[in-house]
């Protein structure tokens, strides 16, 4: 009898965990991932793709978004959502058939409204709805997700994040002019000379776009940096690690970058300044 | 996050039937000094191995079927789409595809060095590699979960260096064996996640 009872209690359990995980998944907006593109000299290395699979890794593990397989797009339709040439040559092309330039230069190609791409679009804009409705409806998905990756390497759009080199040089120089940094010159290792960190890395700048299928409106967009970095400290002679940069560095910045934009996208749905169903 | 495993755990049932696919990798995805050979391949291999050993779910081998799904231009490396993996979901029997691509090997070095050339060091190699699984639904196309599995693999070089000659004990560059044995760890790891993730927590028995 106990026995029949603890299996039943089992079962239960059981179907209750399912139904409350059905129950979430039924509350949640359902998404594909569009491809991701790359404005960077090394789109050949397809970081893009890299980062994608890592923005859905991390998306799926919130719990806050059902994710679909993408489904294979045909190149027209792909030219005319990634393609700016694309859509701005349509236009061109009428235009010259017809000769009336008016109509092109007040039709929807010049509006601010529209987005002259998928990878360019900013939050208000639309793009192409018959596209993204045609992609949103087979496997019914109400949101695509986007992503760009703008800049990879060094640079002044590392930010507020450069600053952090300054400080942990500054820091170690600071130590030095301490008590305790001339409480150091008073040993053994005061022989070595003064204290030096230098950190390298790299950094990934990225965007994320929520788009809603439907209508083509670009809801949502955040734009981050992910930075993969390391220290060497040296004293005197002694250097303890590296100043090298490796494609270690690269895949730290780029989990970096998809988790810095994943964990923004949260932060907004939790303080609702997004609503997505 | 604890919240968020527990609301997926139980979306799948205990022996599953899946199928692994060839997991597919990106053309950076290596550094130029890693030699990768087939290593695609492989990983699918370490992943079939790992599901079979823990028993939770019921594999499928897909070599018996794969000339009928080559032949019919069915995708069955890296990424699955919905309509390719429903043609296979029907021709193996299986309701689930487990699918993905190696998304890093990369090789660092770093250690402490003693007055340079004339002294001396020890370097520390380690290939790290990152494999991302997913599975999937062949009827509805929902991705259930994916996992993001990392291996790591070390090996030291210690130089003595003198004005006139010096002595290496060790590895100086990355070997085959070393990225495969990176590779196995992260598709051990993926799968370890993906399991935790699907099915919760491993007790321990008593």
């Amino acid at each position: 009898m106990k026995k029949i009872g603890a299996l039943l209690t089992a079962f239960a359990l059981s179907t209750a965990v399912t139904m409350a995980a059905n129950t979430v998944e039924a509350a949640n907006p359902t998404c594909i991932l569009m491809k991701f593109t790359d404005d960077t000299r090394f789109d050949k290395i397809e970081s893009a793709a890299s980062l994608s699979d890592l923005v859905m890794e991390k998306l799926l593990m919130t719990g806050k978004f059902n994710l679909k397989e993408t489904r294979v797009i045909d190149a027209r339709l792909e030219a005319l959502l990634y393609d700016e040439k694309t859509r701005e040559l349509q236009g061109v092309q009428r235009a010259m058939r017809y000769g009336d330039y008016n109509a092109m230069f007040e039709g929807p190609g010049f509006s601010e409204a529209k987005a002259q791409s998928i990878a360019t679009a900013s939050v208000g804009q639309k793009i192409s709805p018959g596209s993204t409705a045609h992609i949103g409806q087979m496997p019914g998905a109400e949101y695509l997700i986007q992503g760009t990756i703008i800049n990879l390497g060094v640079g002044d759009w590392w930010d507020d994040k450069a600053a952090a080199v300054a400080y942990a040089v500054g820091q170690a120089s600071g130590l030095m002019a301490s008590a305790g940094g001339s409480a150091m010159a008073a040993t053994p290792l005061g022989l070595l000379g003064s204290l030096s960190i230098k950190r390298t890395g790299i950094g990934v700048q990225s965007d994320l776009r929520i788009i809603k299928a439907s209508t083509g409106e670009v809801v949502w967009t955040k734009r981050v940096v992910g930075i993969g970095d390391q220290k060497q400290f040296g004293i005197g002679f002694i250097k303890v690690g590296s100043d090298e940069l490796n494609a270690n560095l690269y895949s730290k910045a780029m989990d970096k970058a998809a988790q810095n934009i994943v964990d923004a996208l949260v932060k907004d749905l939790d303080a609702q300044k997004l609503f997505l169903k | 996050m604890s919240t968020s495993i527990s609301a997926y755990a139980g979306l799948i049932e205990d022996n599953a039937v899946v199928s692994v696919m060839d997991f597919g990798t990106h053309p950076g995805a290596a550094a130029c000094e890693v030699a990768w050979a087939n290593a695609e391949g492989t990983t699918s291999e370490y992943v079939i191995t790992k599901l079979i050993n823990d028993g939770k779910m019921i594999v499928v081998d897909k070599e018996d079927v794969r000339s009928v799904l080559v032949a019919n231009n069915i995708r069955t490396k890296g990424l699955i789409d919905p309509d390719s993996a429903r043609v296979i979901g029907d021709l193996l029997r299986c309701r689930y595809l487990i699918y993905g691509n190696v998304n890093d090997v990369s090789a660092s070095e770093t250690g402490t060095n003693v007055l340079g050339p004339i002294g001396g060091g020890v370097n520390i190699h380690t290939v790290k590699s990152h494999v991302i699984a997913r599975i999937m639904d062949v009827a509805s196309g929902n991705i259930i979960m994916a996992a993001k599995g990392e291996g790591v693999s070390k090996s030291s070089l210690t130089e003595v260096n003198t004005l006139k000659a010096g002595i290496k004990v060790g590895t100086v560059t990355v070997t085959q064996e070393s990225v495969h044995n990176a590779l196995q760890k992260a598709a051990y790891n993926a799968v370890d996640i993906l399991t935790e993730r699907l099915y919760g927590k491993k007790k321990n028995k008593k």
